[in-house]
């Protein structure tokens, strides 16, 4: 019960934390511990596989990807402060929505009397949320949603690659032919080699 | 969890993080001798008797030099980086046993920090985070090599995370479990490696991918990016880097013995030894690699990683599958 309050608030100042950020890696950097509290969280209601994938694909994968992209499109560390948009009252209206949620939980909680995470909750069913029973909940009951949401994603992938693949192609015949042109290997040219040397966003003050 | 278990993993923690260390200094000088050897000449030799001794001296120097930092620098993540990198790495081989329980009359003792019933998935999990380190170092430094270089590295180890997974769940698919001990006491009499070899294949080649070691140091590449994500560290935050890197080859060598290499079992003798022996066969083979091949282009890298290595990967996984349905190695 300790170890689910001191998470919990760890959860819940990470949540404000990746709002309150005026820098956008910051926030990314908090929904990080965001989702690494959660999974403790899972962990401590005993879903040992569910608490273990939420670090490896959202923690892992996910965030990285946002990372990723962050740090190409903001490589400056300070943020632009002229460049804010000012909150027109939005942080009211987002305060009220809160209250109205927690507070919708909480009546929910007491009307459906549903117990409080406590460690000793689910302690009654060894296996649960083990490997073996998510699996074969997975692959057994709810096998038809699973491939479906895995088709789901596979179409999901491919129109990415085709999106993407679209529009290199758009972008290589507006390029000069020496530079769209291949070398003889087959691999394609990094363009930005072909390009003018210029300094990087954040290399020109040295 | 009782005061008692608690002082008790906390024991068998640092216990490991101190054994981590000596690990990692004197692999730091075998490394450097079996480099020196391959290029004809005598590695560290100065420092007591054989060079033995270089790595307090080496520790010194790193505790001595000058924190620098950027004056650009975003001064909290500049700071928390190197400290992710080494925390990720001890944390993952927290749960990655170095041989059997060992029994001594009513107390048993595991050779491992932890055991949850998934320590594969856990060491996966956790090291799917050493990324941060890399990737937050190079831009916190807030400076065009670092950031091109935590750019490669990061976009490298998501490629080759997913070869390697496809790898690991090969063998997990052969033994049908996520538990260390018993994928382990599956191979008292066949490796996995047996019908399992392009899976080792694979996992050996992403292993170096993932710990961004020759010829795939793309990242660190000194000669167009300097030193790539950690150009602007030095001092104790720069070891903490290096520490971690070596730190993840120990996990990857740990791994790669357990899952394909029969962990401890061996014809003969005490079965610490073994895994001892085909861990350090493993790190041997890093050495060798990097001694050997030049470090090759960034596109081929990524090409290799995601045109040849998965679909491979996802092949050996059918493979495997097939093999398990045909009766398995039982």
């Amino acid at each position: 019960m300790i170890t689910f309050f001191i998470v919990a608030a760890v959860a819940v100042a990470a949540a404000i934390g990746v709002i309150a950020a005026r820098n956008a890696v910051h926030s990314v950097l908090w929904l990080v511990v965001h989702l690494c509290s959660l999974a403790v969280l899972y962990m401590t209601l005993h879903a040992e596989f569910l608490g273990l994938v939420q670090i490896l694909i959202y923690a892992g994968a996910v965030m990285i990807l946002f990372l990723f992209v962050l740090s190409l499109l903001s490589a400056r560390s300070a943020p632009n402060a002229a460049a804010w948009e000012q909150p027109r009252g939005q942080t009211g209206l987002a305060i009220a929505a809160a209250a109205v949620v927690a507070a919708l939980v909480l009546v929910g909680a007491a009307v459906g009397n549903i117990a409080a995470p406590t460690q000793g909750a689910a302690g009654g069913a060894a296996a649960f949320g083990t490997v073996q029973t998510f699996g074969q909940a997975l692959f057994g009951p709810y096998l038809l949603p699973f491939e479906g949401t895995a088709l789901a994603l596979l179409t999901a992938i491919v129109g990415a690659v085709a999106l993407s693949a679209g529009h290199d192609d758009a972008a290589g015949r507006g390029l000069p032919a020496t530079v769209a042109a291949e070398p003889a290997d087959g691999a394609p040219i990094d363009v930005s080699h072909a390009a003018p040397a210029e300094p990087v966003a954040t290399g020109g003050d040295r | 969890m009782t005061g008692m278990t608690f002082g008790y993993v906390l024991v068998r923690s640092v216990i490991l993080i101190m054994l981590l260390m000596g690990a990692f200094a004197y692999f730091m000088v075998a490394e450097r001798k079996v480099l020196g050897y391959f290029q004809l000449r005598w590695g560290p030799v100065r420092v007591g008797p054989w060079g033995l001794l270089q790595p307090i001296a080496d520790a010194l120097k790193m505790v001595a030099k000058e924190d620098s930092a950027p004056a650009t620098a975003d001064n909290l993540i500049f700071h928390l980086a190197p400290a992710i990198s080494l925390f990720v790495a001890l944390g993952a081989f927290a749960v990655i046993p170095l041989g059997p329980t060992l029994h001594f009359g009513s107390f048993t003792l595991p050779l491992s920090v932890s055991d949850p019933g998934s320590g594969l998935l856990f060491v996966l999990a956790i090291a799917s985070l050493g990324v941060y380190g890399v990737s937050l170092g190079g831009w916190a430094s807030q400076s065009k090599y670092p950031l091109l270089g935590s750019l490669r590295a990061s976009a490298q180890m998501v490629s080759y995370e997913l070869a390697l997974g496809m790898a690991v769940i090969s063998t997990v698919v052969l033994t049908g479990s996520l538990d260390l001990y018993k994928i382990v006491g599956l191979q008292v009499h066949l490796w996995a490696v047996i019908p399992d070899i392009l899976g080792f294949l694979i996992f050996l080649i992403c292993s170096v991918a993932e710990t961004n070691r020759a010829p795939f140091d793309l990242a660190e590449a000194e000669g167009e990016l300097v030193a790539g994500f950690h150009t602007e560290y030095s001092g104790f935050r720069f070891a903490n880097f290096v520490i971690a890197e070596y730190i993840n080859m120990f996990t990857m060598a740990a791994l790669g013995s357990l899952l394909f290499l029969g962990g401890w079992n061996g014809p003969f003798g005490p079965s610490f030894w073994w895994l001892l022996l085909k861990m350090a066969a493993y790190l041997f083979f890093f050495i060798w690699l990097r001694a050997t091949f030049p470090r090759i282009r960034y596109d081929r890298l990524m090409n290799f990683g995601w045109k040849v290595l998965v679909p491979v990967a996802f092949l050996n996984l059918i493979w495997i599958s097939v093999f398990v349905a045909l009766g398995g190695w039982r």
